[in-house]
């Protein structure tokens, strides 16, 4: 079997690789899948799902968590504390064989397709109710009554922290972004779906708030930039780079997602 | 199952041996004393053009290296016999001799002349060899031992693999030395004797040329050309020198060890906006490399 018969470079990268690569960037930078209001920075042992993180980010004083506004209680300056945690993401190439496909996303899983999993933990800082009463005594917005302005918000007194975690399926394709001499291979997010939460359409605004948040927190981050290797190996000569292969009968699909795992098909190019 | 699958097509390889190639350059200078002639040189050699042959037997076939010697300067000293002519005395007297032909002597140093010979272009060579391509993974010798894999990558002392052409065998051919050298090394001879002689008053230039049989045989006899000036040279530079051995064992060298096709930091820096946070780092495991005739296939696992 000839991989370069209708190009000069190709890549393909098992599930399995992918996967180990997301293992390793949640770990070696939690702060991407772990946001949270300030107060849990200095207690992260209350966050719903403990952050696994490599020994180097303490060290290098690289933050666990990306620090979020106050969750607002509305007609107040108040606001609570909580967290929202990307606690597990895999991927699985077509052919699906580690992930199901909801009714909902039309299974089985189209071919050049790849289905996604992520679990989402969130907890909510949610007040005493014996201290909440002391505040019914106060003015609710102290800082005054500009419905178009609320302020700076108080956090207000941590009770208990509630935590719920909810499992999402999306149904995603990769596909080639950027312009020329700067093209990245991502991953565009088709359809998501949390199963089994009622009614529907509290089930619709969650999976619209977790799927954007995957699209523009996570994977708007996980792309593999073309020049990857002319920047990674130090050795290819100047004036070289490398650019897509342009599809034709005998590349149908470039990026490419078959036989569990991302194809990318190649070409050198020489400066003029 | 294979995790990471890169493949390489002949001409990629080919412009990535081309990389390797354009990067070598060496000199070296030496010199050997013969008695009456010492040589010494200086060479700078790169290397140009060559073919690129992938094989089904896991090797690469590497053709028509051409090795430029450019700069490329011999010089060539010359021991002569100490002569003295005249001092004879023309007027005897009973005291003694009261005029004596002046006595002049020769080539009383060591050596009497030295000649530097400009070579640029003249020896025309090449290497041909079959390599196998290996991968290593290597340990920066600046990194520290308490370094760990990010504290190697920020003081830029990563491990890497790197993948080197190993030679199974090399061989150099010298094609040709160029016609020119006959007359280069002609020239040669005659400033030698235009520089020895040529201050001389004629009647003594005259005198030691019949005492040594001729000024420009001696010299050649010294240089001793014989009858082909060109096998002359590449004897001096491939027996006396040894510089086409010299050649073959610092490109192998170079190939083998100090220069590799390609190579890629381990663990690999993952290329994602770091915006001040550390970079993440991907452990490459069990790297290995197959060569057809078609292309070079490279496989790895992601490490835990």
């Amino acid at each position: 079997m000839t991989y370069t018969g209708n190009c000069d470079v190709y890549g393909a990268f098992h599930e399995d690789a992918i996967n180990k690569v997301v293992h390793h960037v949640m770990h070696q930078r939690p702060s991407m899948f772990n946001y949270a209001t300030f107060w849990f920075v200095e207690h992260l042992v209350e966050l719903c799902k403990n952050i696994d993180a490599h020994s180097e980010v303490g060290l290098k004083n690289n933050p666990m968590i990306t620090v979020e506004p106050l969750l607002p209680i509305v007609g107040t300056n108040y606001g609570l504390d909580f967290c929202l945690q990307v606690t597990e993401l895999e991927l699985d190439f077509h052919p699906s064989t580690n992930i199901n496909l909801p009714p909902e996303l039309n299974p089985p899983l189209k071919e050049q397709h790849l289905a996604l999993r992520a679990k989402v933990c969130v907890g909510v800082a949610c007040p005493d109710k014996d201290i909440l009463d002391q505040y019914t005594t106060t003015e609710a917005r102290p800082g005054g009554n500009d419905i178009n302005d609320p302020g700076p918000r108080t956090a207000l007194p941590i009770g208990k922290i509630n935590c719920f975690c909810l499992e999402g399926i999306a149904d995603c394709h990769v596909k080639m972004t950027g312009g020329p001499g700067a093209e990245e291979v991502s991953i565009a997010l088709d359809g998501f779906e949390i199963v089994d939460i009622k009614p529907e359409g509290l089930e619709n605004a969650l999976e619209c708030y977790i799927a954007t948040t995957l699209r523009l927190a996570v994977l708007s981050k996980f792309k593999l930039a073309l020049d990857f290797l002319t920047l990674t190996i130090e050795q290819i000569p100047m004036g070289l780079s490398l650019k897509p292969t342009p599809i034709s009968p005998d590349v149908e699909f470039n990026p490419s997602v078959a036989d569990d795992q991302l194809a990318v098909f190649m070409d050198l190019e020489v400066a003029p | 199952m294979t995790e990471v699958t890169l493949a390489v097509s002949e001409a990629a390889f080919t412009n990535l041996f081309e990389g390797v190639r354009d990067n070598f350059t060496a000199s070296k200078s030496d010199s050997k004393d013969f008695g009456a002639l010492t040589a010494a040189y200086n060479v700078g050699v790169r290397l140009e053009n060559g073919t690129v042959d992938m094989r089904d037997d896991n090797t690469v076939l590497i053709k028509e290296l051409d090795i430029v010697y450019d700069p490329l300067s011999l010089t060539l000293g010359l021991d002569i016999p100490s002569i003295c002519v005249g001092g004879q005395c023309i007027l005897p007297t009973p005291w003694g001799c009261a005029i004596r032909l002046p006595r002049i002597c020769v080539f009383e140093s060591d050596p009497d002349i030295e000649v530097p010979i400009n070579l640029d272009g003249v020896i025309r060579s090449e290497i041909s060899g079959s390599f196998e391509v290996v991968p290593r993974h290597e340990s920066d010798p600046g990194r520290l031992a308490a370094m760990s894999d990010l504290d190697a990558h920020l003081a830029g002392v990563p491990d890497k693999w790197n993948f080197y052409l190993d030679p199974e065998w090399l061989d150099i051919d010298v094609i040709d030395i160029a016609d020119t050298v006959g007359n280069i090394l002609d020239n040669a001879v005659d400033w030698i004797v235009d520089t020895l002689f040529g201050w001389l008053p004629s009647w003594a230039r005259d005198l030691v040329d019949a005492i040594l049989g001729g000024l420009v045989s001696v010299v050649r006899a010294i240089l001793d050309f014989g009858d082909d000036v060109s096998e002359w040279l590449s004897d001096l530079f491939n027996v006396s020198f040894g510089l086409f051995d010299f050649i073959v064992t610092l490109v192998a060298d170079y190939f083998a060890k100090q220069y590799p096709l390609f190579g890629f930091e381990e663990p690999l820096p993952l290329p994602i906006p770091n915006n001040g946070l550390n970079p993440i780092l991907i452990p490459i495991t069990d790297v290995t490399i197959a060569v057809s005739n078609t292309e070079a296939v490279i496989t790895a696992d992601v490490g835990a």
